[in-house]
C-alpha cells in the first residue's frame, strides 16, 4: 500500500516490458553484429601490433648484431693495418740500415782500395823517382867525374866524401 | 564488494539529506509564495514529480494565453492498453478531449496523475478493472531514442573497424575504443577471468552503453528520467540476477547451501542469509542507479525551482552557475553509475562462475 502511494518507487509494468524488450533486442542485435566485429578487430590489431613490435625488436637485434660484426671487422682491419704499417716501418728501417751498412762497407772498401792504389802508385812513383834520381845522379856524377876527376887527389877526396856520406846515411 | 558499495550508499544518503533539507525549505517557502502572476500557487513538489516521473506525452513547454489559460506544447505518444483481453491503441492527445475520457470498446479510460484508469459513464473510477498500460510513454520513447543512437553508434564504429582494418582508430571510433578496451581489460577480465569473460562481454558492453546513453539523454532539458525510473533499473537488475544465477556453477551453489568449513548448526543461519544475499545484490543495483539519477535530476529541478518560488529572476545569477556545476557533476555521475552497474554485474557474474579456490 505504501509502495503504491509513492509513484516514484512504483514500477510500471509497461515500462518493465519495454525496457526488457528493447534491452534484450539491443543485446541480441549488438551482440551479433557490432561487439564481435569490434572485439575481433581490437584483438587482431593488438596481435598485429605485438607481432610488429616483436619483428621490430628482432630487426633491431639483427641490426645490432650486424653493427657489432661491422665494428669487429673494422677493428680487425685497423689492427691489421697497424700491424702492416709497423712491419713496413720495420722493413724500411732495416733496409735503410742495410743500405747504410752496405754503403759504409763499400765506402770503406773503396777507401781502402784507393789507399792501396795511392800507396802502390806512391811506391811506384817513389821507385820511379828513385830510379830517375839514381840515373840522374849517375849522369851528373859521370859528368862531374869526367870534369873534376882529372887529378888523383880530386878522385881520392871524392871517394872520401862519399864514404862519409854513406856513414852518415 | 562491500567496500565498493559503501561509499556509493553514503553518497546517496548525502544527496537525499541535502534533498530533504531543500524540499523542507521549499515546502515552507511555497506556503508564503503562493499566488503569482497567473494566480496559481507554484508547487515545487508537483513540478519536480512532473519532471522525474513518467508521462504519456512528451511535454516541452507551456505558454500562458491572454485569458490566463495554459497551452501545453507537447508531443502526443501512443497509449497501448490491455484490459481483460482487449487491446486499445490511441494517441495520448485524445485524453485532452472533454472530461479527459476516451471511450474504446467496452471501456472508458481516463488519465489520473499519469495513471490510466477505467471509469464508468459518470466518470467514477472503477478500481476493480485494471488496465495494463503498455504505452510508449516518454521514458519508453526516450529509451528508444537512446537505443537508436546506440545502434547508430555501434554499427558506425563496427563498420569503421571493417573499413579501416588494421589501421589506427579515427573519429567516433577513437572515442569509443578506449572505453571498450577499458571495459574489457579493467572490468570484464579482472572480474570474470581471462577465459570466461568472452561469453558475457557483449552483454556487459550493451548494459554499460545502454545505461550511459539513457543517463545522458535524461540530462538534456525536457528529457525523460528513464534511467532514474525504478522500473527501468529493476528490469536491468533482474536481468543481472537471472544471468548470475543461470550461469552459476556448483561452487557458487555450494557456497550458498553448504559453505565449506562452516559448522552445520551455523548453516541454519547462513543459508537464509546467503539466499537473501542472492536478491539483495541486484536490489542494491536497482536502488543505486534509480536513486543516483533521480536525486541528480531532483537537485537540478529544485535549484531551478528556487527562482520560481521567489519569482525573482535575479536569483538566476547565483543559481544558474550552480546548476551548471551540478550538470557537470551529473555528466560524471551518468558515466560513473553506468560503470558501477556494469562493474557490479561483472563482479556478480565473476563470483558465480569462479572456480573453487578453497
Amino acid at each position: 500500500m505504501l509502495l503504491q502511494l509513492n509513484p516514484l518507487i512504483t514500477p510500471n509494468v509497461g515500462l518493465i516490458f519495454w525496457t526488457a524488450l528493447i534491452f534484450i533486442l539491443l543485446v541480441v542485435v549488438l551482440g551479433k553484429f557490432v561487439w564481435p566485429s569490434i572485439t575481433k578487430a581490437l584483438s587482431d590489431r593488438e596481435r598485429s601490433i605485438e607481432e610488429a613490435l616483436k619483428a621490430a625488436e628482432a630487426a633491431r637485434m639483427a641490426k645490432a648484431d650486424l653493427e657489432n660484426e661491422i665494428e669487429k671487422i673494422r677493428q680487425e682491419g685497423r689492427v691489421e693495418r697497424e700491424q702492416m704499417m709497423k712491419e713496413t716501418r720495420q722493413v724500411a728501417a732495416k733496409m735503410e740500415e742495410d743500405a747504410r751498412e752496405n754503403a759504409t762497407k763499400e765506402y770503406n772498401r773503396i777507401l781502402e782500395d784507393a789507399k792501396r792504389e795511392i800507396d802502390s802508385q806512391k811506391n811506384n812513383a817513389m821507385a820511379d823517382v828513385r830510379k830517375q834520381v839514381a840515373t840522374l845522379s849517375l849522369q851528373i856524377a859521370e859528368r862531374l867525374v869526367k870534369e873534376q876527376l882529372g887529378s888523383e887527389s880530386a878522385q881520392k877526396q871524392l871517394v872520401e866524401t862519399y864514404l862519409n856520406d854513406i856513414k852518415v846515411n | 564488494m562491500k567496500n565498493n558499495i559503501l561509499p556509493s550508499v553514503k553518497f546517496n544518503y548525502l544527496k537525499i539529506t541535502f534533498l530533504s533539507i531543500m524540499l523542507s525549505f521549499f515546502a515552507l517557502t511555497t506556503a508564503t509564495a503562493s499566488g503569482g502572476d497567473d494566480g496559481k500557487p507554484f508547487n515545487i513538489t508537483e513540478m519536480i514529480n512532473h519532471h522525474i516521473l513518467d508521462a504519456h506525452e512528451w511535454h516541452f513547454y507551456t505558454t500562458i494565453g491572454d485569458t490566463g489559460e495554459e497551452h501545453h506544447v507537447s508531443l502526443p505518444l501512443p497509449v497501448i492498453l490491455y484490459t481483460n483481453g482487449q487491446f486499445d491503441v490511441f494517441l495520448s492527445s485524445e485524453f485532452h478531449a472533454e472530461n479527459g475520457i476516451v471511450t474504446k470498446g467496452n471501456y472508458k479510460y481516463k488519465l489520473e496523475h499519469e495513471h490510466v484508469v477505467v471509469v464508468d459513464a459518470q466518470g467514477n473510477v472503477q478500481s476493480h478493472v485494471h488496465p495494463m498500460d503498455f504505452s510508449i510513454t516518454k521514458n519508453v520513447a526516450s529509451m528508444m531514442i537512446a537505443s537508436l543512437l546506440l545502434l547508430l553508434v555501434g554499427f558506425s564504429i563496427a563498420g569503421a573497424y571493417k573499413k579501416r582494418e588494421g589501421q589506427a582508430p579515427k573519429g567516433m571510433q577513437s572515442f569509443f575504443e578506449p572505453i571498450i578496451v577499458y571495459l574489457r581489460d579493467d572490468l570484464a577480465i579482472p572480474n570474470i577471468g581471462e577465459h570466461k569473460y568472452r561469453k558475457y562481454f557483449p552483454y556487459l558492453l550493451t548494459l554499460f552503453f545502454f545505461i550511459w546513453f539513457n543517463n545522458l539523454l535524461g540530462l538534456i532539458p525536457t528529457g525523460a528520467n528513464t534511467s532514474g525510473n525504478i522500473a527501468f533499473t529493476m528490469t536491468l537488475a533482474a536481468l543481472t540476477l537471472l544471468i548470475t544465477n543461470i550461469s552459476a556453477n556448483k561452487h557458487y551453489w555450494k557456497h550458498i547451501f553448504a559453505m565449506p568449513g562452516v559448522p552445520i548448526p551455523l548453516l541454519i543461519i547462513m543459508i537464509p542469509v546467503e539466499i537473501i544475499g542472492i536478491f539483495t545484490k541486484p536490489i542494491a543495483l536497482m536502488i543505486r542507479l534509480f536513486a543516483n539519477i533521480t536525486a541528480g535530476h531532483t537537485i537540478i529541478l529544485a535549484l531551478i525551482g528556487i527562482i520560481f518560488i521567489f519569482k525573482n529572476y535575479i536569483l538566476g545569477v547565483p543559481i544558474v552557475p550552480f546548476v551548471f556545476l551540478m550538470m557537470c557533476l551529473e555528466l560524471f555521475v551518468a558515466l560513473l553509475q553506468a560503470y558501477i552497474f556494469t562493474l557490479l554485474t561483472a563482479l556478480f557474474i565473476g563470483q558465480a562462475v569462479a572456480d573453487d579456490h578453497h
